[in-house]
Order: C-alpha cells, then sequence, then structure tokens
C-alpha cells in the first residue's frame, strides 16, 4: 500500500512539474528557439526581460493592478465579514452572496458583463478600469479567509472586554483586528497572486490599449515563442512561490484550508 | 444622523454602492445588451428585440456548442475529481512535514493562470523543447510532430489546471474524516476497495459534490487552454464569445454570454437535483 502511494505521488509530481522545469530551463536557453535541455546556456533573456520596456511595464501594470486591486477587495471583503459577525441577518448575508457572485459566475460571462459596466463608465482601457474588474472578482478570497479569522474568536472574549469598558471602536482595533489580521493578510495575498495571474477580466477590459504581463505573453506567442515568454512565466512563478513561502511560515496555512491540526 | 449611527450607516451605504457597481449592474448590463441592436458605426442602440437571440438560434450551430462544452467540461470535471480524490486521500496520510510540502507544492502550481499553464504545456508537447522530441531522440517514435494542438492535448492541459484547486478544496474534509469510521470497517472484514467505494466515497459525498461544481465552474468560464491546445474544431464556447468581443461584435456576445449563463445555471440545477440530495439514513 505504501508502494502504490508513494507511486502515485510521484506520478504527481512529476505531472505538476514537468511543465514548469521545462519552462524553467528554456529561459535559460542561448539561441532564441526553444529548446530542452537549454543549449548553450546563457541569462540574457533575463536581462532583455527587464531592459525592454514593453515588458517591464506590463509587469509594473500588473503590479499596480494587483497591489489596488487586492488591497481594495479586503477591505470591502472585511467590512462585509465584520457586519455579518456582528449581526447575523438576511441583509448581511445578501451582501455576502453579492459580493461573491462575480467569483461563482463564468469567468468569460463575468469578463464580458464587467467590460460592459466599465465602458459605460468611461473606464474600458484604463488600469482602474482593471482594477475594479478584479477587485470585484477577487472579494469572495479574503471574505472566506476573513470569516474564518473571525471564526477564531470566542464570545466570551468579546464579553470580557466590554466587562473592562472596552468601547464598540476599541474593541475592534484591539481586539478583532489584530486576532484576523494574519487572515487579512493572507486573504490579500491570495488575491494579489491571482490579479497578478488573471488574464480573461484584464483582456475585456483593457481595451487593447493596456497589457497585463499574461495579456502580453498571450500576446506575444502570436508571433512566435521565444525564451523572454520562458522569464516571464518564471518571474511570476517566483512571485507566487515568494508569497506562499511568506504564507507558509506565518503558521496559518492550515487553518486557512479549514484544517485543525492535532 | 447621529454619532451612534454613522459607523453602522457608513459601512452598509458602501456596499450597497459597490454591489450595485460590480454584481448587480454587470448582470442587468448583459441582459439589456443582449436584447439590443446597436449601429455597427457608431456604436449607439438602434432598437430592442430578440434579434440577438434569433441570429443564435437561426440554425442549431451555437446549441450544439454549448451542449459540446457542458459535455466536455463534464467529463474534465469527473476525470479531475476521479483522480483527486484517491490523490488528497494519500497527501493527508502522510506525515506532517511532507503534508506541509504537498500543500506548498499545490498551491504553487495552482497559481499557474491559464495563460502561463497553456504556454508550459505546449513547450512541453513540442518536437523543440519537450516529450515528443525526447521520444523521437530516444528512438521510440519517429516523425518531428508537436502534440498540440489537438483535443487530447486540451483535454489534459484542463485536468491539469483544475486538479490541484480540487485537492486543495478536498483536503479539509479528507483530514476531517474519523479515522475509526474505516478502522472499524477494516475490523469487521471490509476490503481496501470496499472501504473506499462503501465508506470513503458516501463520507465525501458532500465536498465532493461542491468541489465538482467549483471545478465545473472554473472550466466552463475559460477560452485560453482551449484556443492554445485545441484545434478550432475542439474549442469551447467562451471562444467564441471572445472572438465576438475582439470583432467588436458586442451585442451578438453578450447574447452568447447569456445563452451560456443559462445553460450553466440548468446545469446546476440538475446537477444539484440528482445528486445534490442528501443520501437516506439507513439504520
Amino acid at each position: 500500500m505504501k508502494l502504490a502511494r508513494l507511486l502515485s505521488l510521484t506520478g504527481l509530481s512529476i505531472f505538476l512539474y514537468t511543465p514548469i522545469i521545462v519552462v524553467l530551463g528554456s529561459s535559460f536557453n542561448g539561441p532564441r528557439q526553444m529548446a530542452f535541455p537549454p543549449q548553450d546556456p546563457s541569462i540574457s533573456w533575463y536581462t532583455n526581460f527587464f531592459s525592454d520596456t514593453s515588458w517591464t511595464t506590463s509587469l509594473f501594470n500588473s503590479i499596480v493592478i494587483a497591489v489596488f486591486s487586492s488591497t481594495f477587495a479586503t477591505v470591502i471583503a472585511l467590512v462585509t465579514a465584520l457586519l455579518l459577525w456582528q449581526k447575523d441577518s438576511k441583509l448581511h448575508q445578501t451582501f455576502v452572496g453579492a459580493v461573491s457572485l462575480p467569483f461563482l459566475l463564468p469567468g468569460i460571462v463575468f469578463a464580458v458583463s464587467i467590460s460592459l459596466v466599465t465602458a459605460s463608465l468611461g473606464l474600458l482601457g484604463s488600469l482602474v478600469g482593471i482594477i475594479l474588474g478584479h477587485t470585484a472578482l477577487l472579494v469572495a478570497i479574503p471574505l472566506v479567509t476573513a470569516r474564518l479569522g473571525l471564526a477564531q474568536i470566542e464570545q466570551i472574549q468579546v464579553e470580557a472586554a466590554k466587562l473592562m469598558g472596552y468601547s464598540d471602536r476599541q474593541i475592534l482595533t484591539k481586539l478583532v483586528i489584530p486576532i484576523i489580521r494574519p487572515y487579512l493578510v493572507a486573504g490579500a495575498l491570495f488575491s494579489l497572486i491571482i490579479s497578478m495571474n488573471e488574464y480573461i477580466v484584464a483582456f475585456m477590459v483593457s481595451g487593447f490599449s493596456i497589457e497585463t504581463l499574461p495579456i502580453k505573453i498571450y500576446n506575444s506567442q502570436r508571433y512566435g515563442f521565444e525564451p523572454t515568454l520562458s522569464v516571464g512565466t518564471m518571474v511570476y512563478m517566483m512571485f507566487s512561490l515568494v508569497l506562499l513561502s511568506y504564507i507558509a511560515a506565518s503558521g496559518k496555512l492550515w487553518s486557512l484550508l479549514g484544517i485543525k491540526e492535532s | 444622523m447621529n454619532k451612534q449611527q454613522l459607523p453602522i450607516a457608513a459601512p452598509h451605504l458602501l456596499l450597497v454602492l459597490y454591489c450595485i457597481i460590480v454584481s448587480f449592474a454587470p448582470l442587468l448590463f448583459l441582459f439589456t445588451t443582449s436584447v439590443s441592436t446597436t449601429d455597427p458605426l457608431t456604436g449607439q442602440v438602434i432598437s430592442y428585440g430578440l434579434n440577438n437571440f434569433q441570429e443564435v438560434f437561426y440554425d442549431t450551430y451555437y446549441a450544439v456548442q454549448i451542449a459540446y462544452t457542458v459535455g466536455l467540461v463534464s467529463a474534465i470535471t469527473v476525470v479531475t475529481l476521479s483522480m483527486a480524490v484517491p490523490l488528497t486521500l494519500a497527501i493527508a496520510k502522510l506525515k506532517n512535514v511532507a503534508r506541509s510540502a504537498w500543500v506548498v507544492m499545490l498551491l504553487a502550481s495552482l497559481a499557474l493562470s491559464e495563460v502561463l499553464t497553456a504556454f508550459a504545456w505546449q513547450l512541453l508537447l513540442s518536437h523543440s523543447s519537450g516529450i515528443p522530441g525526447w521520444l523521437s531522440y530516444l528512438g521510440i517514435i519517429s516523425g518531428d510532430k508537436s502534440w498540440w494542438p489537438s483535443f487530447p492535448a486540451m483535454f489534459v492541459v484542463m485536468v491539469y489546471f483544475s486538479l490541484p484547486i480540487a485537492m486543495i478544496l478536498l483536503l479539509p474534509a479528507i483530514r476531517r474524516l474519523d479515522p475509526f469510521l474505516i478502522e472499524s470497517a477494516y475490523t469487521m472484514g471490509f476490503s481496501k476497495i470496499a472501504v473506499f467505494f462503501l465508506i470513503l466515497i458516501p463520507s465525501l459525498r458532500g465536498p465532493i459534490f461542491q468541489t465538482a461544481i467549483l471545478t465545473f465552474l472554473l472550466n466552463i468560464g475559460g477560452f485560453v487552454i482551449s484556443q492554445q491546445l485545441g484545434k478550432p474544431s475542439d474549442w469551447m464556447f467562451a471562444v467564441f464569445i471572445a472572438d465576438f468581443m475582439r470583432t467588436f461584435n458586442v451585442p451578438f456576445a453578450v447574447a452568447l454570454s447569456f445563452c451560456l449563463l443559462i445553460a450553466v445555471l440548468l446545469c446546476l440545477a440538475v446537477a444539484n437535483l440528482i445528486f445534490g440530495r442528501k443520501p437516506v439514513e439507513t439504520r
């Protein structure tokens, strides 16, 4: 049985990571064509990536969009989660459903419909439009983590704070926020990663005038493959890995996944 | 409005405004645009009517494409879940450190978007940088053809894209399973296969159903993997929507999106009717 488990998990790791290893290897290929194992290995495509303004601009756009949309999404999620935590009413449950709706719609359907909204607001083809689209898409993620964090607060802690004469504002700032902070940070980081990677909403709202890195990679493929594409992909992988490692190191990974460790 | 009400009223107002812009307005625009006809030159609405839907259902082409997409995504969901359940069970049984490492590995691979996943697999299935070239070098196969675009390539990559997400969603439920239930089944003489199908799967019915729904929703709205790895005849419905948006035939693209949304809602209703009911408990 142990052998079967070992074989199946080895197979899984090969399945999941072989494509990534090929991308990593091809990013170090010397000549312009794609090859694995890399021929005449060099880091020239990395220097090429960071010295080409079309690539660095699209990376910068992705970072700006991801930072703003994950921050806004976390604020909206926090407000929604706190309202439901304070009072489990029909209205507050409707808020939870409404802010989560964009995440649950089929991707293309939400992308098309939010592009219509941004067009009517005059935001099509602007960073603000993509930030709005990503914020809407991502709120569901920090909402889940914020609610997990709020579930850690016991009623007795709130009662004790009240007995000590804390005002509602003090309970919020000195008890609730410190307890749920790691959950909010993790939610914000998860949404940051997803925003950096998101293509469909960004493509529909970009109006062909703004390129994020996924849009740039997608568009560049039409002109043939070159190792800069692999470099872009690896930059993203490294970015996601650093953020995920931070979440894992925070010690909250298991409870964020809803797992109680023994 | 007094000071006591202010902190409560402000977040309500913020959320109402937010929900109008990002949740209700998109659906309203989706509906109104799908029933509008615009001037191709100015983009101004000329009239409202069911012209776009009449065009969609002029013949059976788009209906067949929706049915194909629903069937394809259902098959991808079934294959993904058939792999995810036993593999997640295997990971759940590992010791803490190994299990943590696997969770980080799964999270890292699911951080790859559709675009990056499609690109990575295009390299892996290319003759110059991937498996066909390696097998040809070893003399196992002949020829210099890449393995994409093709239906199998598209199918495998969509399963690859869905698998880590399904496993991450299943892991908490599998960890919460009562180990005594399984031990008692073994004590009663059940075989490993019988325990899997008669104890584990029924116990995980709810989480498996929820994961299947999310996997289905995740894939039905995507088009990049399908367009990049499949042949035109393999493309999913979302590719048509994206193409009509690219060519500025917005009302028709919106009408197609509306049809896809209705088809998805119908599928979810049917799935909920068939699989969503709690099993009758017998004693």
